[in-house]
């Protein structure tokens, strides 16, 4: 009786060092495809809490090109805007870093040669506590020092008053936007463009 | 190239090799312990002139060979392969935050598809052979990509 392997002994072994060179080379590839205008493009970071609508914004902000880029650490969905004078480069860091915001990843996203930030609240019914939102509104503003913080009231559509009146209160010069019905998106993308030289 | 990027160059060349090193070893050891299988089976049923053959290069082949009486059953014989595999990829597993347990996947996937032969003795047809052999695949490539990244990450975390 004879029991007979699929593969020799050294087929098995060139078969699978064949599988680890492909799949290793694909992720090494990946690596190296990071576009250098990733880092050196003027670029708007998207924060918030979860559910606010980052990757929303995003993708309404820079409708026409959207890109994606996973590595080992870091997933990051980013969108490219040009009014045709200038380039501005929309970054959705939800998926960028493992873990929440730290200052570990904060020095992550200061490669990014980052001129505005813009940080959402969710002022829908259902969402996280304001008070909440507005702590990791001023963690955010701790990590990352001297920027241009631009804050963002979404969700208008289905706005919360309470939660809007209590960020009115502890947040200056907060804007208003509703995603759905695609309010204030156009000045929100203006005044972005307008802090970038 | 600067210098900077030749040497995370490095860093990733070495890691690839690295990886490839652990891999020879892993196919080595699953390679010997499938066959282990099929031998301790063999014995403990009594069959004469068990032989392992890494390589025979006459037949380009890896097998156990074994003379056993008719009402032997085959489908233990054919099984064994799993005998010593299934525990040792489990064993990986309990390396919790260690890259090294994904290669459970890989010793996995791999049983399954240097064990097409065996199956195709027990079910006598090629299609549930040929599945198994392709689940085994995926699994492979599964635990290689996971295996990969988390080693990916180590380095990243260095850089």
């Amino acid at each position: 009786m004879l029991f007979e392997e699929t593969f020799s002994f050294p087929a098995s072994i060139i078969l699978m060092v064949s599988i680890i060179a492909i799949l290793f080379s694909w992720r090494l590839y990946s690596f190296i495809r990071i576009p250098k205008s990733l880092y050196s493009l003027p670029s708007v970071i998207v924060l918030g809490p979860r559910t606010s609508g980052k990757t929303t914004l995003v993708k309404e902000l820079a409708p026409n090109i959207n890109f994606s880029f996973s590595h080992a650490t870091k997933k990051l969905g980013y969108s490219i805007y040009s009014d045709g004078k200038k380039k501005v480069q929309f970054v959705d860091p939800e998926k960028f870093s493992l873990g929440k915001l730290n200052r570990e990843n904060v020095e992550e996203f200061k490669k990014l040669n980052y001129k505005s930030l813009i940080y959402l609240f969710n002022i829908s019914p259902g969402s996280e506590p304001i008070e909440k939102q507005i702590r990791g509104f001023k963690k955010t503003m701790r990590l990352f020092g001297r920027v241009n913080l631009i804050p963002v009231a979404t969700k208008l559509d289905r706005e919360d008053k309470r939660k809007l009146k209590k960020l009115k209160q502890m947040v200056k010069n907060i804007r208003k936007i509703s995603l759905h019905r695609k309010d204030g998106l156009v000045s929100l993308r203006n005044s972005v463009f307008a802090s970038i030289e | 190239m600067n210098e900077s990027a030749e040497s995370e160059m490095k860093l990733y060349l070495s890691l690839l090799l690295f990886v490839i090193l652990l891999n020879i070893s892993i196919v080595l050891a699953t390679v010997v312990l499938h066959e282990a299988g099929h031998f301790t089976v063999g014995n403990y049923f009594e069959c004469d002139d068990i032989k392992i053959v890494l390589y025979d290069a006459d037949t380009s082949s890896t097998y156990t060979q074994m003379s056993c009486s008719p009402d032997t059953p085959l489908l233990l014989l054919a099984l064994g392969c799993f005998l010593f595999v299934v525990p040792f990829a489990m064993a990986f597993l309990i390396l919790k935050d260690n890259p090294m347990r994904h290669f459970a996947w890989v010793i996995l996937g791999f049983n399954l598809l240097i064990g097409f032969g065996d199956i195709e003795l027990l079910t006598k047809t090629s299609i549930i052979p040929f599945i198994t052999g392709i689940i085994g695949l995926f699994l492979i490539v599964v635990g290689e990509s996971l295996l990969i990244n988390k080693y990916l990450l180590l380095i990243e975390k260095r850089l």
